[in-house]
């Protein structure tokens, strides 16, 4: 808001920092951080039962699934049976997602839980939940007790992923699912997004008599067709179905140097000032768009309305003239050098509206030159209307999700602040 | 069934004369909301249940592009018409590059005749498609959006 001379500030960091000035901030040998950012390198330690850690290409994501996998953010969850908790399954290597909503597990990741599936109309209810890169995960939509870290379980419609389920000729709109952990690279997703369902009022049934929209689905002859689905029965983000905690969420991940770094860790925080480990620091709201959880970034003298924060983007993604990287890397950004770009992001409705900058660097040298899994400078061209802040904008930052309709000390949501 | 729906569909959209919008706009269930001059070219609004199409026509009635935001991505195969079997090979073949497998989450295929593009998050996806050949000279692509 009123930051507009702290990209100054920033730039005058960066040189102190190269110049040799001693902040005690550098890790390893690999030289400073990236400048600018509050955390530093090392987050303080957080506990509390809304306190659960996560990884960022290291455990809980899978080896064998996250190589070639950059800047993957990896959480456990514990599913059981509908009110049996000695019927559960502790999963590992989900992909901890901002930019979805509900929790998705393959079904062949599951043994002992048996979530209850629920049903439309007699039939299993289903969903083609559809993805930003064209993919599609197809599965029957059940009813199972989510545990998130120490909090208590949460009875919550989540999606058994399942691309022959249901048994009937699947829609054209979701002609070709991911099949199976190993071809989506996880064994499930946590979104965890502003809003709480992933349809809304969209798919409820309004009375007015058209089609529902191709998100759920039932496949009662043999032909999977469109239905509509209330909103208690639709894939919903767990932490907004908690007793408590449920107001939004943090991510919390430490500042790394330029170059990558094999593997970074952090925090995801439940809840936003509902208690002494989740109190708000001086940050900036945002609103989003309670219409689509978008906000807006000026960048380079366009304005993109419908721009957002998604930590399972891998990257920043959005349109520039910056150099873009042979074909084996097509669609990458590759700057000659490590590139200083800034940006300012505008809450939904006009206001606040604050600068920052971000850091883009060459991908093609970055995978040459180093081992490491975790860029804080990778970049790929994007869409013409919106500003994608990927995984990269997370790094050295705390940011807060203020959920839809839920009230905190930074207002009430939807909003990202950071 | 399939073969039903793409001989419905088998006039429509891409590179075709704007007649077959109503083609697809009766097998899609979409609400027509008019057709809006923009000089040099056309654009053409659809509203289905949960996705808002938009075909981008020349002055005499080709469609050069489409573009939409929604709950999903549209039907590609049925809107693609007959690129849809270069849209397949070019989705094969990306899948098999390495730049795929980099965990991207924005998708762009480009073609000399096709050009395809997929992004946005959860309850807000948008996406572009169109012929580079098609798109009349005094008109710049970024407009189809």
């Amino acid at each position: 808001m009123k930051s507009f001379n702290k990209p100054f500030c920033i730039a005058l960091g960066y040189f102190f920092l190269l110049a040799g000035c001693s902040h005690g901030n550098s890790v390893g040998n690999q030289g400073p951080i990236a400048p600018g950012l509050p955390n530093g390198a090392t987050l303080a330690a957080l506990s509390g039962p809304n306190v659960i850690s996560f990884g960022v290409n290291t455990s809980p994501c899978s080896a064998s699934s996250s190589s070639e996998y950059q800047n993957k953010p990896c959480v456990s969850v514990t599913v059981c049976t509908p009110g049996n908790d000695s019927q559960c399954d502790t999963i590992s290597d989900i992909l901890l997602d901002t930019g979805s909503y509900g929790l998705r597990l393959f079904s062949s990741v599951l043994s002992n839980a048996h979530p209850t599936q629920i049903t439309a109309g007699g039939s299993p209810l289903i969903e083609c939940a559809t993805f930003g890169d064209g993919t599609e995960l197809w599965g029957g939509v059940s009813s199972a007790d989510v545990i998130l870290g120490g909090e208590p379980a949460a009875r919550t419609p989540i999606q058994i992923v399942n691309a022959s389920f249901g048994g009937g000729t699947l829609p054209s709109i979701c002609s070709s699912p991911t099949a199976n952990p190993s071809e989506a690279r996880f064994n499930g997703i946590l979104g965890i997004g502003l809003f709480k369902q992933d349809c809304g009022s969209t798919c409820v049934n309004n009375g007015g008599g058209g089609p529902a929209p191709d998100v759920y689905f039932t496949c009662p002859s043999g032909t999977c067709g469109p239905v509509y689905a209330p909103l208690a029965d639709q894939v919903t983000n767990p932490i907004t179905l908690l007793s408590a905690d449920n107001n939004g969420a943090i991510l919390e991940l430490p500042d790394i140097p330029f170059g990558g770094v094999s593997s970074i860790s952090g925090y995801l925080v439940l809840g936003i000032g509902t208690r002494s480990n989740n109190t708000p620091g001086s940050v900036t709201v945002f609103p989003a768009d309670p219409n689509t959880a978008n906000f807006t970034t000026k960048y380079n003298g366009q304005i993109y309305s419908q721009s957002f924060i998604d930590s399972g983007s891998n990257a920043y993604y959005f349109p520039s003239s910056i150099s873009q990287c042979g074909s084996e890397l097509a669609g990458w950004y590759c700057p000659g050098s490590l590139s200083t770009q800034t940006a300012t992001n505008v809450g939904f409705s006009g206001t606040p509206s604050s600068s920052v900058s971000f850091y883009i660097g060459n991908l093609s040298d970055l995978l040459t030159n180093s081992s490491g899994n975790v860029f804080i400078e990778m970049g790929g061209s994007g869409g013409s209307t919106q500003f994608d802040w990927g995984l990269p904008f997370y790094i050295g930052r705390n940011i807060y999700h203020g959920y839809e309709g839920g009230t905190s000390p930074l207002g009430t949501g939807m909003y990202w602040a950071y | 069934m399939m073969g039903f729906l793409w001989a419905t569909c088998a006039n429509a959209t891409l590179g075709k004369n704007e007649d077959s919008i109503e083609v697809d706009r009766t097998h899609f269930h979409w609400v027509n909301l008019g057709k809006v001059n923009q000089g040099s070219y056309n654009v053409i609004t659809l509203k289905g249940a949960a996705c808002t199409l938009r075909e981008y026509t020349t002055p005499e009635g080709v469609i050069f592009g489409i573009a939409w935001t929604g709950y999903h991505h549209p039907d590609l195969e049925v809107l693609l018409g007959e690129y849809r079997g270069q849209f397949k090979s070019m989705s094969e073949a990306e899948s098999k590059k390495s730049g795929r497998k980099k965990g991207k989450r924005h998708r762009t295929l480009h073609s000399e005749q096709l050009h395809v593009e997929h992004g946005g998050h959860m309850r807000n996806y948008t996406g572009k498609a169109y012929d580079p050949t098609l798109v009349p000279k005094d008109v710049k692509v970024e407009v189809i959006q």
